[in-house]
């Protein structure tokens, strides 16, 4: 492993990431910065950190500068993952969104999509429960990172990434081998939309949604960008809309403007009435 | 033939020892002087395509590998841990490429094989195969040998 | 909660039975599915959940996952396939045989993890 940063190295690498992608890393991440970085001095054949950060402090920006970004923000992710809010989406959000809607397709965003199993555990929750109107739904996947949003299009993953979460019986209905890979059938991968998107900044064209999922998101963002990116995912949701966040994350502080409420073992949110 | 590349092959190693070890397995070229010993083991594959998978390594990294399986201190590691654990990896690599041949296949059990002319060991069969890795500092080799054609006579099982 | 791990590698039954142990439950191995089924003969009972490998000596565990299916006595036992078979065929045919789950190997703990979980069986308070 190569050594580590020295603190003032650490400090200009934290304003670095936070200017080009608003996320905050502090001194407690430092594990992350080295487990993330680690693969990418290997593809570009540098020895240690200290190297890459003489390559980032040139500009323009290149694609070292892109690959790092991308390193630092990819979520780790997994099928189903933490189970309740998708038990919640079928038995309690679904079943009165689509009542609501008379059985029109529903607009569903994960924002920070990462490399697509939380869409793609929607797509299936969705199909199985309501597959008339999953075949009407869109779900918006958007990421920083167009890696992976590459990936989610092509809805491929390895047999490591669908071992993760997956119940087996989805795997056999939703999933064909290719190779040492397992892919997304095309009932699915065509209810996907994936744009890349810095939630820092303001989006444009985005459909009035029904459901958005936000999960373990927040945390990379200081409290004014918080603030922002709720506010405009808020307008961007339909009155009865519902929102998810992560299992250990609130909006106490951050926007008043959303209602907490629960519904099954998960803890939501709807816009105040 | 083997319709399985060495790409492939080397992908599955990789997935093996992330999942098992989570240790990062980088491919190398043959070592310049051949290890001093080396404990290996072996499954055999028959059906439509016949042949066999042999992973071999030296000895710290086969240490290294069963005291994790075990949950052990290296110095508690026993030979038939060592067996057993390399045993489990020829299995899993084995079965993995087993999926990506056309059916039907079947894997034998795994067996542990001694000394380095794997060729005394699969009878009328040539290395199609041979990929090195540098794994936790030590040498992992991944062999893949083919029995000559389809329906000949096997003079014995793998296994 | 009750646990039966069924491989015949010593290696896997020890990193299986070391993360259920930890995850709270009791857990008892056999190295084949004759061996699997003495035990539960002998122990009496019904294990919350089985992992069973495929390929084993003396008796396989797809073949033990029939005799289990038949028996009354093991109608409430959870049963996971832990196997290098991963062709679809061979889940297909787990799956109709009885088994709930299918988890491929190599697996990381989390995804042992996850897949007990889809179970109900994360907790073994």
């Amino acid at each position: 492993m190569s050594p580590s940063l020295d603190p003032q190295e650490f400090a200009w690498l934290c304003t670095f990431l936070r200017n080009e992608s608003a996320i905050i890393i502090d001194e407690t991440k430092e594990y992350l910065v080295t487990t993330r970085l680690a693969p990418v001095l290997k593809e570009l054949g540098l020895k240690t950190l200290s190297e890459l950060l003489t390559q980032l402090k040139r500009r323009p920006l290149t694609a070292v500068h892109q690959r790092v970004i991308e390193a630092m923000t990819t979520n780790e992710t997994s099928f189903f993952r933490d189970l309740h809010p998708f038990d919640t989406l079928r038995n309690d959000i679904l079943p009165e969104l689509v009542k609501k809607r008379g059985g029109a397709g529903l607009n569903i965003w994960c924002a920070a999509s990462s490399t697509g199993q939380e869409p793609y555990t929607i797509a299936m929750v969705l199909r199985e429960a309501f597959p008339d109107v999953a075949a009407r739904s869109k779900i918006l996947c958007t990421d920083i990172n167009n890696t992976v949003l590459e990936r989610t299009k092509q809805g491929l993953y390895t047999q490591l990434e669908v071992n993760r979460g997956l119940p087996a019986p989805l795997l056999l209905k939703y999933f064909d081998r290719k190779g040492q890979e397992w892919q997304v059938k095309e009932e699915l991968r065509r209810m996907i939309d994936a744009r890349v998107m810095n939630l820092a900044i303001p989006w444009s064209g985005v459909a009035m949604m029904d459901i958005v999922f936000i999960r373990n998101v927040l945390i990379y963002f200081d409290i004014e960008t918080k603030r922002s990116i709720i506010g405009r995912i808020r307008k961007n949701m339909a009155l009865d809309g519902f929102l998810f966040l992560g299992g250990a994350e609130s909006l106490l502080n951050i926007d008043s403007d959303f209602a907490r409420t629960m519904a099954g073992k998960s803890t939501l949110y709807k816009r105040a009435a | 033939m083997l319709d399985v590349s060495s790409e492939d092959i080397a992908s599955i190693v990789h997935a093996v020892f992330q999942a098992n070890f989570e240790l990062w397995a980088e491919q190398t070229a043959p070592p310049g002087d051949a290890p001093q010993s080396i404990s290996s083991s072996l499954v055999g594959i028959a059906g439509n395509w016949d042949g066999a998978v042999i992973v071999g390594c030296t000895p710290a990294v086969a240490t290294g590998l069963a005291a994790t399986m075990f949950g052990l201190r290296r110095d508690e590691v026993q030979r038939d841990h060592i067996e057993d654990t390399l045993g489990e990896l020829a299995n899993m690599i084995g079965g993995n490429l087993k999926a990506l041949l056309a059916p039907p296949c079947t894997l034998s059990l795994p067996t542990v094989v001694e000394g380095r002319d794997y060729r005394v060991r699969v009878p009328g069969a040539a290395i199609v195969r041979d990929l090195h890795f540098d794994i936790a500092g030590g040498h992992v080799r991944v062999l893949v040998a083919e029995r000559g054609s389809v329906g000949e006579p096997s003079p014995r099982k793998a296994a | 909660m009750r646990a039966l791990v069924v491989d015949d590698s010593r290696a896997i039954r020890s990193v299986i039975s070391r993360m259920l142990r930890e995850m709270g439950y009791s857990v008892t191995e056999a190295g084949n599915g004759r061996e699997a089924l003495d035990q539960l003969a002998a122990t009496g009972g019904c294990p919350d959940v089985a992992l069973l490998d495929w390929n084993m000596p003396v008796m396989d565990g797809f073949t033990l996952l029939g005799e289990l299916r038949k028996d009354p006595s093991y109608a409430s036992m959870r049963i996971m396939m832990v196997t290098t078979e991963t062709e679809i065929d061979r889940m297909q045919a787990a799956l109709a045989a009885g088994a709930d789950e299918y988890l491929m190997k190599p697996f990381t703990p989390d995804a042992l993890r996850d897949k007990l979980g889809i179970l109900g069986l994360s907790q073994a308070a």
